[in-house]
């Protein structure tokens, strides 16, 4: 944390201070960190965390952010995710959805991805995109098949909201994380941001 | 704002029909748990549920959710516990554990607490749980204890080795620059 009160020091005023702190607010780390964060300036297919096991000593769970926006021709679209670059359908997912007149549930079983919610498209409203919190719990975690709660939206010209879940069937410690768009000849847009979090 | 981790717990060997978060300290703003759990007994969901301090009738609460192909809506009131959603059990998709989310603001206040939770139980099937709940449990004491057990009353059901509990409290801050008025 920055000195924000550099007046009150003792180098600019000549007073002496019994505290370290000299008239500043106390440092209180936060137990949430922004681990990496990828903010893109052009296109790109898909954006990858890597390296994960480098967190498993410092953090309990996993956090995602993201806001976004592809180039597939429709106002909405899905998003995906990969885990441990595994292409197998070890995959699962369900969602709530709510479009602002109805409510439906849904789901699909032993798919080769699971669902990181929606996503705006090349028709949606001009500069329009999605917001997403992803959330995996014990990711490091060697007994747990890995299970991801997703909350994301998107409003111009579609109207949704989803709750959903997925599940990769494999105990293995999570390395590393892919997020791609619905189809995968599509990209990901400019301005679109992935922000991966750390909860201790 | 800031996050702080106050406890986690891992259930061991064995199970356990309870995980009681006690002795919570009074000194952040908000508090909230995330949830990672699965249940022991034969069935494929079990709900899940929580009381603050001590199990009384004094909770109310409403839901929206969804199980895969269907979504409902319902509530209780006067309810010993908070629900909090339908997590795996012995016939879900094996080491599938539910991801739950419950956040309980100004929990030292003197008023009732307001809760608020989602959860989601995941299965490699088309039977699964993603829930958003809403609640009032009428206690006014400081929110110092959470138990968290099978929905609806003695707890009969244990949860699996390696669910586990994390709480956090949350710390309402100023930036300097902020302004709120």
């Amino acid at each position: 944390m920055a000195i924000k009160s550099f007046t009150r020091s003792t180098i600019e005023n000549n007073i002496f201070y019994r505290s370290m702190l000299a008239g500043n607010t106390a440092f209180s780390p936060s137990d949430e960190d922004i681990l990496a964060e990828e903010v893109l300036t052009g296109t790109q297919s898909s954006v990858t965390f890597s390296s994960l096991g480098d967190y498993a000593a410092d953090y309990q769970h996993l956090q995602i952010r993201m806001t976004l926006r592809n180039d597939l021709s429709t106002n909405e679209a899905q998003s995906f995710i990969k885990f441990n670059g595994d292409t197998g359908s070890n995959y699962t997912y369900h969602y709530l959805l709510g479009n602002g007149s109805s409510v439906s549930s849904g789901s699909s079983t032993s798919r080769q991805l699971t669902w990181a919610g929606t996503s705006a498209g090349n028709t949606a409203g001009t500069n329009v995109f999605s917001a997403s919190i992803i959330d995996i719990l014990d990711p490091f975690e060697t007994t747990k098949y890995t299970t991801t709660r997703v909350f994301s939206g998107i409003a111009s010209p579609t109207n949704v909201v989803f709750l959903n879940s997925g599940v990769w069937m494999n105990t293995a410690a999570l390395t590393s994380i892919e997020l791609r768009p619905q189809v995968s000849s599509n990209n990901w847009v400019s301005g679109s941001r992935f922000t991966l979090i750390g909860l201790k | 704002m800031s996050m702080t981790l106050i406890e986690h717990i891992e259930v061991g060997a064995g199970g356990a029909n309870e995980i009681v978060l006690d002795n919570i300290p009074a000194d952040y703003t908000d508090l909230m748990v995330v949830l990672s759990t699965r249940l022991s007994s034969s069935s494929t969901f079990v709900s899940l549920g929580m009381f603050i301090n001590s199990a009384a009738a004094d909770t109310s609460w409403r839901r929206l959710s969804g199980n895969g192909s269907s979504a409902s809506s319902g509530s209780a009131t006067g309810a010993t516990d908070y629900l909090i959603g339908d997590v795996p059990d012995s016939s879900a998709t094996s080491n599938t554990f539910a991801n739950s989310y419950v956040y309980i603001p100004n929990y030292t206040s003197s008023n009732a607490k307001s809760i608020s939770s989602d959860s989601v139980g995941e299965n490699n099937a088309t039977a699964s749980n993603q829930i958003i709940i809403a609640g009032l449990c009428s206690k006014t004491a400081a929110v110092t204890s959470l138990t968290f057990r099978s929905y609806g009353g003695s707890p009969t059901i244990d949860f699996v080795q390696y669910s586990s509990a994390t709480l956090y409290g949350i710390t309402a801050g100023s930036d300097g620059t902020t302004v709120v008025s």
